[in-house]
């Protein structure tokens, strides 16, 4: 469980929305209800204290945590979702907060795709913020449910699909979102769902339904826009950052910025349109892509890596006169978080790189200790072949198995980090010794971090982490070497082959020619695909019955032996040819048998 | 030993020939079983005991009290060979049978609502088989042998009278047991034993 932080963060979010709607002289009634929601709150001490749940920490999914919200009030009213991705269809039928933890990052996409991912009814004070709702038919569905916030989400769905309906007895204030993509933004039934600080993007229809209630929205390159509103912004590119990874920042330039209505949480200017302006908009900037490092060695003359990424091109961190950068993680020890490198000349992890998009590390420590040397825990022989399997050894790049028959040094094959290898087109027969040795090399792992630009410099989760290989490799000494022989496994029990049953009992022994045809068939052909092994499966289940009676009746072998003569030369044609050689040939056959027909036809020849 | 068997089944033959004739001929069961293997070396090969399978069978009684039928079963493993240079365990070897009965057996039963009816039989074995070595040539082949058996058949049909009158109307089924059997196989195939005993648990439909 968490604290109920986000329970501050909300009331005053209500209450600015609730002032901001006063001062204008818009939405009168509804943020009288706001202010006296927020009288009424604020003057219940334990409000301040409720509770949060955490999806997935506490429980394992969104419908889970509102279920039990519901049966228990004493858990809280709110549920916080970590970044990842719930295929989900939640039904929500009382009071409840549902918040992503950064808008881009917390997806909800649907289980059953033509149900609404969230679907409200007969609830009150509902609220959704900072997700994205993405895939889908229908995002958000709510009926009879007043009083329900929808602030901070992005609705990415697909050009066929709904992103929002309300029915005619319900409420709802619906800020600060991204509608992009969809064939229907927000369908409203009354006027009592206002519309306020959106952007509306390359939508079939933004809005429908209702004339009222909608002012400072962002509408581009939508079909139809439905209403404009008050204060609207028209026709201009709200200039997303990335809208195919549903990063929906905005970059800079973009005309949706400081367009809004209210004020900035993230840098205290008047309010973006947009998830990410408003009070309730997550700060946290979307993670950096397309890290990639390499050795610089050969060109820095001491060794060095150049690490390089993609620009966030949020404009809170691409700001011209005042912009964000990037923290430069690395160590050479270990992967992942802490990442406490301090050999860099340019200074211990992390370092500050300001707003560029290349970097480079030198006079890097590359020397590495010599590895223990693994253990060879097991050797398995059988046809041809022997499994290897060694225990692992800290620190290491990579292993060297060695093998031969009169020394390990006969032949060498490198494993990667695999703790087992199996070395196949042995000698049956002959004995092999095997051995195992480690490599070890410095490996630099590498991650970024973006900062914004506000004096809080709200910073990006982690890069997916690079690494790169460097200087000479150390190798260990030689495990202590085992035996083992391959050879043909003797299976308990040891019975006789004999053959295909019918086939055999039909040409008379097992060693005939056409009999080992059908087996190189069964073998090649058949097992490769899982029709055929199921063949062999039933195949195996009847056959033995009928062959005991084929091989009893010199007239039921006939019929057999003329039976199977077209797949004899079937198998034999697919054993030496390609199967769609084959198939071809026969179409051709075909055809030519068709208009040779014809022709005679046409020649009276047939009546 | 074998004459009193041979008395022990006459008598039953005729306590039980009192019973009348049933409108149910034909009868077919299912189960599910365990195959113990009787083969010494079987469990240095494989981990379990039981080779777990299926086995099904149709029937007639040309008399009230004897069934004549065929019989067919499926059991698997997987276990590793042997490496006889290597002097130990190694490969991947999926074993499996296929025994093929046709059998007679006999049932104590001595009027024709008896809701337990011990039973006793017997007949020959078409046991084949079918070897998969990882790695190496399948085999297959077949042996000859004999098996007895003997089990409880208890009539469900007093349990749930209105299902049992449904599946008579739907179906055609007369009576439905559940059945308790142990068999015995005695098969050899070059000195190695491919008998052993399965246990099952099935259901026999009488038509």
């Amino acid at each position: 469980m968490c604290s109920g932080g986000y329970v501050t963060d909300n009331i005053m979010s209500q209450a600015n929305d609730a002032v901001t709607g006063l001062s204008k002289g818009l939405f009168m009634s509804r943020g009288v209800g706001f202010v006296l929601r927020l009288v009424l709150a604020l003057g219940l001490p334990n409000v301040l204290l409720a509770q949060s749940v955490d999806v997935p920490a506490d429980y394992d999914t969104i419908q889970e945590a509102v279920d039990a919200l519901a049966s228990n009030p004493s858990l809280g009213d709110a549920i916080v979702i970590a970044p990842g991705t719930y295929r989900e269809n939640v039904e929500i039928t009382a009071a409840v907060t549902l918040m992503g933890e950064e808008t881009a990052r917390t997806i909800l996409v649907p289980d059953r795709q033509a149900q609404p991912i969230v679907s409200i009814s007969n609830a009150e004070n509902v609220t959704l913020r900072n997700l994205t709702f993405d895939e889908g038919d229908l995002a958000l569905n709510v009926n009879n449910s007043v009083n329900v916030l929808v602030s901070n989400n992005v609705f990415s769905l697909h050009d066929q699909a709904v992103a929002a309906t309300f029915d005619l007895a319900s409420s709802a204030n619906v800020v600060h979102n991204v509608f992009y993509g969809n064939d229907r933004g927000v369908v409203r039934q009354s006027d009592q769902v206002s519309l306020r600080n959106n952007i509306f993007s390359d939508n079939t229809w933004a809005i429908l339904g209702g004339e009222a209630q909608v002012e400072y929205n962002c509408f581009y390159n939508n079909e139809f826009n439905g209403v404009n509103g008050l204060f609207a912004v028209l026709d201009s590119n709200p200039l997303f950052v990335d809208p195919a990874r549903l990063d929906f920042h905005l970059r800079e330039g973009s005309p949706c910025v400081d367009e809004g209505d209210g004020v900035d949480r993230i840098d205290d200017s008047v309010a973006d349109m947009g998830a990410y302006g408003g009070t309730l908009a997550d700060n946290i900037p979307f993670p950096v892509q397309g890290v990639t490092a390499r050795d610089v060695t050969a060109s820095e003359g001491s060794p060095a890596i150049e690490v390089s990424w993609l620009r966030n091109n949020s404009y809170f961190i691409t700001h011209s006169s005042m912009p964000g950068g990037y923290w430069l993680y690395y160590d050479s020890d270990q992967a992942g978080v802490p990442y406490e490198g301090q050999d860099a000349s340019q200074g211990n992890s992390p370092l500050n790189v300001g707003n560029v998009t290349s970097y480079r590390l030198s006079n890097l420590s590359v020397d590495s200790v010599i590895p223990m040397s693994p253990e060879i825990t097991q050797v398995q022989p059988s046809n041809g072949q022997v499994s290897v399997t060694w225990s692992a050894v800290a620190g290491v790049t990579g292993y060297q198995l060695h093998y031969g028959v009169a020394s390990v040094n006969e032949n060498t094959v490198d494993v990667g980090r695999e703790l087992s290898y199996t070395v196949q087109n042995l000698t049956n027969g002959a004995t092999y010794l095997f051995s195992v040795s480690a490599k070890a090399q410095a490996v630099y792992y590498v991650a970024i971090r973006a900062y914004d630009s506000t004096a809080d410099a709200n910073t990006s989760d982690y890069s997916t982490e690079v690494s790169v290989n460097m200087g000479g490799e150390r190798v260990s000494a030689l495990s202590p070497s085992r035996s083992a022989i391959p050879e043909l496994v003797v299976p308990i029990p040891d019975l006789p082959d004999e053959g295909c049953f019918i086939a055999t009992a039909a040409f008379g022994y097992y060693s005939a020619p056409q009999v080992q045809e059908l087996r190189g068939f069964r073998d090649t052909q058949l097992k490769r695909h899982i029709g055929g092994r199921l063949f062999i499966k039933a195949y195996y289940s009847w056959s033995p019955v009928v062959a005991k009676y084929v091989k009893q009746s010199e007239f039921l072998k006939s019929i057999v032996r003329l039976a199977l003569a077209p797949l004899v030369v079937m198998a034999g044609l697919m054993a030496h040819w390609q199967v769609n050689v084959i198939i071809m040939l026969l179409v051709v056959v075909g055809i030519l048998r068709v208009f040779k027909l014809r022709s005679i036809v046409d020649a009276g020849g047939l009546p | 030993m074998r004459a009193k068997a041979m008395g022990l089944l006459l008598c039953l033959y005729f306590f039980s020939a009192s019973v009348s004739a049933e409108d149910s001929r034909w009868s077919m069961m299912l189960g599910y079983g365990q195959f113990a293997p009787g083969l010494i070396a079987w469990r240095s090969g494989y981990d379990d005991r039981h080779m777990p399978g299926w086995q099904m069978s149709v029937a007639y009684k040309p008399v009230p009290v004897v069934d004549v039928g065929l019989g067919l079963g499926y059991f698997s493993a997987a276990g590793v060979g042997f490496l006889p240079l290597n002097n130990a365990p190694g490969g991947a070897v999926t074993y499996t049978v296929y025994p093929f009965d046709v059998y007679a057996s006999l049932q104590a039963k001595f009027s024709a609502e008896q809701w337990l009816v011990p039973y006793m039989g017997g007949g020959y074995t078409l046991f084949f088989y079918q070897i998969d070595i990882k790695g190496q040539a399948d085999r297959e082949g077949k042996a000859e042998g004999v098996h007895y058996n003997f089990g409880l058949r208890f009539s469900l049909n007093k349990l749930d009278a209105g299902a049992a009158r449904r599946l008579q109307q739907g179906w055609g089924i007369e009576r439905t047991q559940l059945i308790v059997d142990v068999k015995k196989y005695d098969v050899t195939k070059l000195d190695a034993d491919l008998g052993g005993d399965i246990y099952s648990l099935g259901l026999l439909f009488e038509f």
